[in-house]
């Protein structure tokens, strides 16, 4: 049997319940507060949320996922993109053509990845060129990676200037 | 009447493997069954992870010489080493071993020690050595995390401390 340290390191089934069941774990449980919290903080216009998964919030948005899973058959709505997340042309063709004024990264392991906060928002900030009006975050705090046995949420979300929200960091950046 | 079909809930190890075309072994489950089979452990202790119990003999009670230590649920590391200690103290025999396999992500703060090292790995060990009341011998840090190496299975930052 081969031993893997990674999923990188062997052959994934591709059938369309595994692409399915990847894409629904590919973003984190996300309370109805926050998906609240985040929807009073959204300006009128085009929203795109970027990469969290199979969820569907109830504000109207153009969801952009990984091609990973774009052979899945879960019921979703059909204003979705599924792209290479290194493609940058094509995000820029579909940034330019949406022009987005609210973009969302909502409990995306995709997009969080288990990094820093620091990391998280460096990254955040890169999607500014496609000039939103503001970027909205939201990761629960056990997904993100910083020194526990000396420093608690709230220090991290005073440090950040994120708002907590449940078991989770909030980060509005106005552009 | 049929009668109902009950599907069997799949532990996170059992789906994430389900994912993959062949067999696969996660390496960190492997690295601990390896030192099982090649230090010829006969029966443990485990805690967190009942998956290894089919290659040890489990107990619950008494003295062992290895214990198996697996916390990947929210905790805090005052609590935890209360606990380990109290294990070590009641549970392992002198010159035995216990693994331990934090998921450094789920610690829950309630005290703050600020004289710690910076990086959460080096805290983690710095904090264990002081406080764990049995020897270092060999310890592995989470370089890894980025929600592909299966931390959330078997945790990433594992350490062996002999009594």
């Amino acid at each position: 049997m081969k031993v893997i340290k990674n999923y990188n390191e062997a052959v994934m089934v591709n059938s369309s319940d595994c692409v399915n069941q990847r894409f629904e774990k590919s973003v984190y449980d996300i309370s109805s507060a926050v998906v609240d919290y985040i929807n009073s903080l959204l300006f009128p216009g085009p929203t795109v949320v970027m990469f969290s998964g199979a969820w569907r919030f109830a504000f109207d948005a153009v969801y952009i996922e990984s091609n990973v899973f774009k052979n899945h058959t879960l019921s979703l709505p059909k204003k979705t993109y599924y792209l290479d997340s290194e493609n940058a042309k094509l995000i820029d063709k579909i940034m330019h053509s949406i022009k987005p004024v609210n973009i969302a990264f909502l409990h995306s392991g995709f997009f969080c990845n288990y990094q820093s906060l620091n990391t998280i928002i460096n990254n955040v900030n890169q999607y500014c060129v496609y000039q939103p009006k503001q970027i909205l975050l939201s990761i629960p705090h056990n997904r993100v990676d910083f020194n526990r046995l000396k420093f608690s949420v709230d220090d991290i979300a005073q440090q950040y200037q994120t708002k907590i929200i449940e078991d989770s960091f909030i980060l509005q950046r106005v552009t | 009447m049929d009668l109902p079909v009950t599907v069997p809930m799949l532990t996170w190890r059992e789906q994430q493997l389900s994912w993959f075309a062949d067999p696969v072994a996660i390496q960190q489950d492997q690295d601990l069954i390896d030192y099982i089979k090649n230090n010829q452990i006969q029966c443990a202790m485990i805690h967190g992870d009942n998956f290894f119990s089919q290659y040890v003999t489990t107990v619950d009670t008494g003295m062992v010489d290895f214990i198996i230590w697996i916390e990947n649920q929210s905790f805090d590391f005052d609590q935890l080493i209360l606990n380990l200690n109290q294990t070590i103290a009641n549970n392992l025999c002198n010159n035995g071993v216990i693994y331990i396999a934090v998921n450094k992500f789920l610690c829950q703060g309630r005290n703050y020690a600020t004289e710690l090292p910076d990086d959460y790995n080096e805290a983690i060990l710095t904090y264990l050595k002081i406080n764990v009341n049995a020897t270092l011998e060999k310890y592995l840090f989470d370089h890894r995390s980025s929600g592909s190496c299966f931390n959330w299975v078997h945790p990433l930052t594992q350490f062996y401390f002999r009594k």
